[in-house]
């Protein structure tokens, strides 16, 4: 049996801004490496690349902008704890993340009850918030046409700003890659994970993954 | 075959990321490690680019085939879902 863990409002907002975010890795990194990675922009060109790079960016503000009117519709019309539990991090999720740390340096073997998102998923989240879509947005805006910015800001502070960005940029792709892990390469997953595509997910990895979210959709109790 | 997956894996994710640490860092910038590295991140991340593809046009395929089916219902899907939630 399967259980609903993405609405397709989710589905559609995760493929469009991770096709944006890894478009912007692919044109962006090598930009700041081309001695290393400079082989890609003379595949595509720079100057496509740029084209393709700002079309990404454009991508990713657009549904980061669209995921931030629903939500806040979505709190207006539900109420705010459903939103609370599953964003915000809780007293749990600190619990978990330091039984986590702590069975991982082996002094505990206590199994993890996750509720439906885990603090690691939630810690991601916030990161693509923060990271890419509120500092690389805000910096890739002022950088998508720097002589709009000119007569206000600086040269320094539009070098600053540049440097901001890159920076940001190597941080989030930092993050994405063991999230690449995480999704591909772990032995259950191994291909992909599918849950993302279709929206649900098997009870077997419910109950072994999140077992406190498992037992509150079925009604199960505690074992 | 999934643990031997898994075994590589972890050490190629975690030398990709190593690499970008050391040249953002400054303690190693040049030499083939890092060009490795910095293209094995990338070409992570063109992985994930085409498993995104794979898996949005399967889904949506598999969708268009089930409400092109004839005994397909939308009053019955939505009641499924509605059982679901």
């Amino acid at each position: 049996m399967e259980i609903e863990r993405f609405t397709s409002n989710q589905i559609i907002v995760h493929f469009i801004a991770a096709l944006s975010l890894l478009v912007l890795y692919i044109t962006g990194i090598p930009q700041l490496y081309p001695e290393h990675l400079g082989w890609i922009l003379d595949l595509v060109g720079l100057s496509k690349a740029m084209f393709i790079h700002r079309l990404a960016g454009f991508g990713l503000v657009s549904v980061a902008v669209y995921y931030l009117i629903y939500s806040i519709f979505s709190v207006i019309i539900n109420g705010r704890e459903y939103y609370s539990k599953i964003l915000f991090p809780t007293s749990a999720d600190i619990i978990d993340y330091v039984n986590d740390n702590l069975s991982i340096l082996g002094m505990q073997q206590q199994r993890i009850d996750y509720d439906k998102y885990s603090w690691l998923e939630k810690g991601l989240i916030w990161s693509v918030i923060i990271v890419d879509c509120i500092i690389m947005g805000i910096t890739g805006i002022i950088l998508f046409a720097p002589w709009s910015f000119a007569s206000i800001l600086p040269l320094s502070y539009l070098m600053t700003i540049r440097l901001v960005h890159a920076s940001f940029a190597i941080l989030s792709l930092c993050v994405i890659l063991p999230h690449f892990y995480l999704v591909h390469l772990s032995q259950f997953k191994f291909p992909m994970s599918k849950s993302m595509f279709t929206g649900t997910i098997s009870e077997e990895e419910a109950r072994e993954e999140y077992p406190k979210w498992y037992r509150e959709v079925t009604g199960e109790t505690h074992d | 075959m999934r643990l031997m997956i898994e075994k590589i894996g972890f050490p190629l994710v975690l030398f990709a990321m190593l690499t970008i640490v050391l040249v953002e860092t400054n303690i190693m910038t040049s030499g083939t490690i890092i060009t490795v590295g910095l293209n094995l991140a990338l070409a992570l991340v063109l992985t994930q680019i085409l498993a995104l593809l794979y898996g949005f046009s399967k889904s949506l395929k598999i969708l268009n085939k089930t409400r092109r089916h004839p005994l397909y219902s939308p009053a019955r899907e939505a009641s499924t879902h509605a059982q679901k939630k």
